[in-house]
């Protein structure tokens, strides 16, 4: 594609452009497709550092979000219809959701905020509360992760890049529509160009009632026998997130490309519906809250053939969940007291999970020839693990200090040859971890506390390969043994339902892809298509495992093969007509040998239950560009998942297994630009036909929505 | 019995009829249904299945392609033609009959707040069950009332058992239901007591060398309180966890309860082991006090092993499961209920004549939850599972001989109904 022949100066000056420069660059440099939903940056970098030439032949789809900005969807949206990737939710705005990148998910992808790992940045930071307009691009790596973003990335990562540049700017958009739904956020800078200062302020606010209505509910008599399923509105489901960014900072010195300091609130309030599997119990009261403080020193450095980035955060999450109406709610609302030591779930609790982090990052790269670079990233990552339930103050759970530390250290060695034809990346890891759990054992019945360490480390290699044979066309070939190692909530528990197991090995899996793109200009039209298959070959995977049903703990008990193939193409037409097409098909299979208690494991083979293996997306454009250069434009998506079954395949009746139903989703979108000034108006229809729609069985997914979104900058 | 007048033993034949823990009817042709678990690496996909099938002596069983799915992990329990499968994770509560033409059909779905994990029946009639107080909390306990004609709740009442609250959480016990069973105008609820801990139980049984049964009247009415708790110190706590059978009513009314004792108590899931005796005790039809002159000590009947599970297969007889002392088992907490061991030996007892006799053919195994035994065509069906796997094995009532069946492609049958 066209953009393949940007240099790399250029691709760079553009993408640091404001948000809005951004967008009119791209549809100016680029007429014909600027619909399109994935840009390749073949020329590989990354966004704010000029020392990220490594990301040569990585996989990397970058997304670009100005295309999205006039919308309302957000960023998890966007995501979920990009080959390779899926995004399962739980219900609308503020629901528990996960994504999945060529099989693996949840946390083997880990997400980071301008190169900042998200790891428990808390539930008012995840990626299903940031509005579109707060990012200026997503960069997906799938399987293969530079050195630049030093994680325990088992899966691949996601980076959204937020918007950066040199001039001022103010942009706000709101949108609102069905079940009393806003979602609007803002950007600004201000700078002051003599000496380089800047600030720089951001936010968002949502709020959804979720009130949607579902399908399956169980009608029951006053004893609780099922009479029907029927329609219900879901009546305690709202959620609301808000967030204010400030940075204050000094650019282009010298000594310093950047040097900010950056402070970021975050605040939500989560209602729960039901529990996270069934829609057979309710709850009238119990909800979450989280608070979320970040504050971030960022220093970055560019002279010739030599160049730093390097960041410290310092953090504090405070999860709350409260559980204190003795109550037994019904669908209807109503409700029967319970015992007043009972809350809605269990005991009466108002358990608040405190997390301290400090994350800490020096990347350096150095040039030594015009074809050769050497890079280094040593990166740190600590959380410390409290909790106090100021309803049980005699319970134990939590009582302790819990911490994990994960440092990684990796070099990388990056070269072209060929004129730049071919550019090849070799790069280690090494991680080192330390676990802390003191937390309340029970041997032979009597509790008592035990503080245990717990060290490991592991060497991760990898390779990125790119090969342009001609302008049109570039051939990628990446490998890594990849690592995650266990979430402080896996290792330390969560103080609710699970239970610490300071033992757990990292997950890890051999992660491969193959991939060929073509882009080219014929005439007026634009043809684009891309070719990708992946190989991901892991073990010890972690599963939690419900020894107490309701509580368990993480055990590394998986090995699972992923195979799998996505293909996309994009066709436009001038500046006129556009159309995408992608889709993926997964083969990810259970290689376990043996059941978790030591018995042979007959499901050898078998296709891992409860995961989509095809899907494919596709997005259709029509845009009239008035005499007053006014600009109207209506697009098509549809959406579609093959059906699964929630069980082990090869068992029982097929015809009795549960399954999540094969589902088609219609969204419809009409954006109106005003040209003269800077504004733009639309509106969206999701779910366009009412489907009722699943990403997990019987959690049921909002129907036909609208929503209105206004959009300016100054 | 001598001990009980020939009008009394008219009347509660004809009210409580045969129960389904010791049914006997001909079979012939027809296939038996069986609560079917797969394996899998991680616990949460080893999938139960409803399967039917005709031979269970040569044709291997499995759930491949075949089979009722169920959810997550259930309590499956028979009461005349109707089986209750109970999820212990899943709130709910389905019961299945056979149809004209042997087919399986779902018909009622029971949706309840309080998981029941302690079952009990009355003649071919009544499901009872009854919660445990997991959260540890002061919270009166729920009897539910399910008629196995249509599968539906009938009532839920709820009552009370035991609990000492020293308003510390953790130092006080609260009552965990083991056993219920109705002979007369009386409800039986045999109990442990279980520690208060805050946020939930951490099962340490206390006072477990004694044996608790709570007597109310029955029909039970909402909010009641036993007439009377009775105790016995020759053995310990009744029941082990999760057997739906550790209190069981026989045809002539007599009701027998089962202590695992104090020996090597904590790999059967108590919280400290003594030197109490594993043992049989017997509360007579009629009566409301445990007879004194009845105890059927299996700890010496059994050279020094205690009972985990027993069923009644028709008359005086159940047959048992004996955990035989083991050095290494008998040190790991809950190891009874675990797969590292294969500990247990089956007996067949014969309770009027206090005799323990071995089952022929049958080897050390281990076996963590099985369903009221059925009495099939003269057979009784078991899972058997040792380190070779698992297999059906089937036991002639007549001789005490059991030969060895089918392979079990997975890992356990928690029962065998004949629906």
């Amino acid at each position: 594609m066209p953009s393949s022949r940007l240099s790399v100066h250029q691709l760079l000056s553009c993408l640091c452009l404001p948000v809005l420069g951004a967008a009119t660059h791209v549809t100016a440099k680029e007429p014909g497709h600027a619909d399109l939903e994935t840009v390749t940056v073949t020329s590989g970098s990354a966004p704010e550092t000029s020392i990220d030439v490594a990301d040569t032949g990585f996989n990397l789809s970058a997304i670009d979000t100005a295309e999205f900005f006039n919308f309302s969807k957000d960023l998890q949206q966007i995501l979920n219809s990009s080959p390779g990737i899926i995004v399962r939710q739980r219900g609308a705005l503020g629901s528990d959701s996960e994504l999945s990148i060529n099989g693996l998910s949840g946390n083997q992808v880990r997400y980071f905020l301008d190169g900042i790992p998200m790891e428990a940045f808390g539930s008012a930071l995840r990626i299903g509360d940031l509005p579109v307009n707060v990012a200026e691009r997503l960069d997906v790596y799938k399987g293969v992760v530079p050195i630049s973003l030093s994680a325990d990335a088992l899966g691949g990562a996601v980076n959204i890049i937020t918007p950066a540049g040199n001039e001022d700017y103010f942009n706000g958009a709101a949108s609102y529509g069905s079940f009393n739904t806003l979602r609007s956020s803002f950007n600004s800078q201000h700078s002051h160009s003599k000496s380089g200062a800047f600030a720089r302020l951001s936010g968002f606010f949502n709020h959804s009632d979720n009130d949607y209505e579902i399908d399956n509910a169980p009608v029951t008599d006053e004893l609780g026998n099922v009479q029907q399923s029927g329609s219900v509105r879901r009546f305690h489901d709202a959620y609301r997130s808000h967030m204010l960014s400030a940075k204050l900072g000094l650019g282009h010195r010298t000594w310093a490309d950047e040097l900010s300091l950056g402070l970021t609130s975050a605040v939500n309030r989560n209602e729960l519906q039901h529990p996270t599997t069934t829609v057979n119990q309710v709850y009238g009261q119990y909800h979450s809250t989280n608070r979320t403080w970040l504050s971030t020193l960022v220093y970055k450095f560019s002279g010739d053939d030599f160049a730093l980035t390097s960041y410290l955060l310092k953090g504090q999450v405070d999860e709350s969940y409260v559980d204190t109406a003795s109550r037994r709610y019904q669908w209807d609302g109503s409700y029967t007291p319970r015992s007043e030591q009972l809350g809605e779930v269990g005991n009466r609790s108002r358990l608040t999970v405190s997390d301290d982090l400090l994350r800490a990052n020096f990347s350096g790269r150095y040039h030594l020839t015009d074809q050769f670079s050497l890079g280094s990233a040593l990166s740190f990552n600590r959380t410390d693990r409290s909790g106090d339930d100021s309803l049980q103050p005699d319970s134990t759970l939590l009582a302790g200090t819990n911490q994990l530390t994960k440092s990684v250290f990796a070099l990388d060695s990056s070269q072209t040859f060929f004129d730049e034809r071919l550019r090849s990346t070799v790069f280690w890891k090494h991680y080192v971890y330390e676990g802390e759990v003191s937390s309340v054992r029970t041997e032979s019945f009597n509790q008592r506390f035990v503080t245990s360490k717990e060290t490991g480390s592991a060497n991760g290699f990898g390779l990125a390969l790119q090969y342009q044979p001609w302008d049109s066309t570039t051939v990628k070939f990446s490998r890594e043994k990849a690592y995650r190692i266990a979430e402080p909530n896996e290792m330390l528990g969560n103080g609710q339902f699970v239970l610490p197991n300071p033992e757990l090995e990292p997950e890890q899996s051999t992660n491969t892809n193959l991939s060929a793109n073509y882009g080219a200009m014929l005439n007026a039209w634009y043809l684009g298509a891309e070719i990708n298959a992946f190989h991901r070959d892991a073990s010890h995977f972690i599963y939690y495992n419900p020894s107490e049903v309701i509580r368990g703990r993480y055990e590394n008990l998986g090995e699972v093969l992923a195979k799998g193939l996505e293909l996309s193409t994009t066709v436009d037409y001038q500046d006129s007509y556009s159309a995408h097409v992608n889709m993926t098909y997964q083969d990810i299979t259970d290689q376990t040998p043996q059941d978790f208690d030591g018995s042979e494991n007959l499901h050898r083979g078998d296709r891992i239950p409860n995961t989509p293996y095809f899907f494919a997306n596709a997005r259709l454009g029509w845009t009239h560009h008035r005499d007053n250069f006014d600009k109207i434009s209506i697009y098509a998506t549809s959406r579609f998942v093959n059906e699964y079954y929630l069980r082990w395949e090869s068992d029982g009746d097929k015809d009795q297994k549960d399954k999540i139903p094969s589902q088609t989703s219609y969204d419809l979108e009409l954006e109106y630009v005003l040209s003269n000034i800077d504004m733009s108006a639309s509106l969206t229809v999701s779910n366009l036909t009412d489907e009722a729609l699943y990403d997990n069985f019987k959690i049921q997914k909002p129907g036909r929505a609208y929503y209105v979104k206004v959009r300016f900058a100054y | 019995m001598f001990k009980r007048s020939a009008l009394t033993l008219a009347v509660l034949a004809a009210m409580t009829g045969c129960g389904s823990d010791s049914s006997s009817s001909d079979n012939s042709g027809d296939p038996i249904t069986m609560s079917f678990k797969v394996s899998a690496s991680n616990s949460a996909d080893q999938i139960e299945y409803l399967i039917q099938q005709e031979d269970l002596k040569t044709d291997a069983i499995s759930a491949q392609g075949a089979g009722y799915e169920q959810t997550s992990w259930n309590f499956y329990y028979a009461v005349g033609d109707t089986l209750f499968i109970s999820g212990y994770g899943n709130k709910e509560m389905n019961a299945y009959q056979a149809n004209d033409g042997g087919d399986l059909e779902k018909i009622n779905t029971f949706l309840f707040d309080e998981t029941p994990e302690v079952f009990g029946h009355i003649g071919s009639e009544t499901l009872l069950a009854t919660d445990q107080p997991r959260s540890g909390a002061h919270v009166p306990s729920v009897l539910y009332t399910l008629d196995a004609q249509t599968g539906q709740a009938t009532a839920k009442t709820s009552y009370t058992i035991h609990h000492k609250d020293t308003g510390v959480r953790g130092e006080g016990t609260v009552a965990a239901a083991s056993g219920l069973a109705v002979e007369g105008d009386k409800l039986f609820v045999a109990f442990h007591k279980w520690d208060d801990s805050a946020g939930g139980t951490n099962y340490r049984t206390d006072e477990q060398d004694t044996a608790f049964v709570a007597v109310y009247d029955y029909p039970l009415t909402d909010n009641a309180e036993p007439l009377k708790i009775i105790s016995d110190e020759r053995t310990g706590h009744i029941g082990v966890n999760g057997n739906p059978t550790n209190m069981i009513r026989l045809e002539n009314g007599d009701i027998y309860t089962m202590s695992h004792g104090g020996v090597g108590a904590i790999a059967a899931g108590f919280s400290s082991n003594s030197e109490t005796p594993s043992g049989i005790l017997r509360i007579n039809s009629g009566e409301t006090e445990f007879d004194a002159d009845y105890f059927l000590n299996i700890s010496e009947k059994t050279d020094g092993g205690r009972i985990f599970w027993f069923s009644s297969i028709g008359g005086n007889k159940v047959l048992a499961r004996i955990l035989t002392a083991n050095e290494a088992a008998d040190q790991v907490s809950w190891s009874a209920f675990g797969k590292d061991f294969h500990t247990m030996k089956l007996v067949l007892i014969d309770l009027e004549e206090q005799t323990v006799t071995d089952v022929e053919g049958v080897p050390m195994h281990q076996k963590r939850w099985t369903s009221p035994l059925e009495v099939i065509d003269g057979k009784v069906y078991l899972s058997i599972e040792t380190p070779d796997g698992a297999h059906v094995y089937e036991y002639d009532v007549a001789t005490n001989v059991a030969t060895k069946g089918a392979k079990i492609v997975g890992k356990t049958i928690k029962g065998f109904y004949d629906l």
